[in-house]
């Protein structure tokens, strides 16, 4: 079997492996025993690419607008999604939890325009955006008591959207890990430095809304 | 005092217009809608308008779900299927995938690999391939979402886009090829940096 013939039912292959000629033309061809491994791995990576962006809050006040235009919802208290100011007289693991994520996840101002194509490369300089990345880790890592604490006052609020924030909250962190990962190992891989904040941005939004909704 | 709403209840109580079911279904499945739709395309705005359409859609035909099919199939054909009429109004078709294919591509075997160490073995990352991914001409991005990423199979690509089974099976093929290409590039692009 030659090259050209091999590669015509490379597809085929690819997806469902080969038959005895195929077999034996990949192990005296190293090119196209390459070609394959290569294409196969691809294929396997895309099969492991979770969802991992989150549309922005604006995209559910939408809905929830013209579904209450069109009476097919009943009529609820509205929804806020950007910040709320509170007092110090509220509970004090709110205030903790909101001054966390004001000062850790808002140190990201310059990714608040959410009409910007999130997978636009951004223009950052390396150092500014290591620190960042480094304090956005840290403060990350002290972040899982006031994870547990906004959990459970939704849940004592609105039992019904309990575990929709849990599962927000732990593929959110599952995203930051993979992406904290992909940092380590490319420090010098600006886009992957982006990956790393659009996945803080993601959770500081789950926050606001979570804190938003433990208010109401 | 309900710990957590299930998936089911929440379908039957939205059936019944509750707002809270809404929002429940809403945040389970908006990641899963919105990736999706942002691979298809390529751009925020656009994965955000038809996110917000595919769950307008799926809230106004929520009270013919019977359960025949899995909630989550059924809201992912439906967001498919907004993304595909969306780029079909964009004039996007299958003869502009052929159109931006290079013709050296077809006609010979790859034996091209001059450089050592050619394999993508342990250099593709999710944001390598992701972004490589978002590098892809539209066509060829469709059918390796639709595949690929998402595990549609050829014969339900084949419906849903309107052509041949053997075309899906060609175009995944070529959008394989031209990721494998983009993830090379990329690297070699890497290892000039340093």
């Amino acid at each position: 079997m030659t090259c050209a013939e091999f590669q015509k039912v490379l597809p085929d292959v690819v997806d469902r492996g080969g038959d005895a000629a195929q077999d034996a033309h990949l192990r005296s061809c190293p090119a196209c025993s390459e070609l394959l491994a290569d294409l196969r791995l691809i294929a396997q990576q895309a099969r492991q690419l979770l969802p991992t962006h989150d549309p922005h809050p604006r995209v559910w006040e939408n809905i929830r607008a013209t579904l209450e235009e069109e009476g097919l919802i009943r009529s609820a208290p509205v929804r806020m999604h950007h910040l709320i100011p509170f007092s110090h007289a509220a509970v004090p693991w709110l205030a903790t939890a909101a001054a966390i994520a004001l000062l850790v996840f808002g140190a990201v101002l310059f990714r608040r325009d959410f009409s910007e194509d999130r997978l636009a490369v951004a223009r950052v300089s390396s150092s500014p955006a290591s620190s960042r990345t480094q304090e956005l880790t840290a403060s990350n890592q002290q972040g899982g008591n006031e994870e547990e604490q906004l959990i459970r006052q939704i849940a004592a609020e609105h039992p019904t959207l309990r575990d929709t924030y849990e599962n927000s909250l732990k593929q959110v962190d599952a995203y930051i890990s993979d992406a904290q990962r992909t940092v380590e190992q490319n420090p010098y891989d600006e886009e992957a430095r982006q990956s790393l904040i659009r996945a803080y941005d993601q959770k500081a939004m789950i926050y606001q809304m979570g804190l938003s909704r433990s208010m109401e | 005092m309900v710990p957590g709403l299930s998936e089911a209840e929440a379908i039957a109580r939205a059936q019944r217009g509750d707002a809270d079911s809404f929002e429940v279904l809403y945040g389970l499945h908006k990641r899963r809608v919105y990736s999706l739709c942002l691979r298809m395309t390529g751009n925020s705005a656009e994965a955000e308008d038809l996110t917000q359409e595919a769950f307008l859609q799926l809230y106004r035909k929520i009270a013919t779900f019977r359960g025949e099919s899995a909630f989550s199939t059924w809201l992912h054909r439906m967001a498919v299927n907004v993304v595909l009429m969306h780029l079909r109004k964009k004039s996007l078709n299958q003869v502009s995938l052929d159109e931006t294919l290079e013709p050296q591509q077809e006609d010979s075997p790859r034996r091209d690999f001059g450089a050592e160490d050619t394999s993508l073995a342990g250099s593709v990352d999710r944001v390598h391939l992701e972004r490589a991914i978002g590098s892809l001409p539209p066509g060829y991005r469709m059918i390796f979402v639709l595949h690929d990423v998402e595990g549609f199979e050829h014969n339900e690509i084949a419906e849903m886009m309107g052509c041949s089974i053997g075309n899906s099976k060609s175009q995944l093929h070529k959008a394989r090829m031209k990721l494998r290409d983009l993830l090379k590039s990329s690297r070699a692009e890497k290892a000039l940096k340093r």
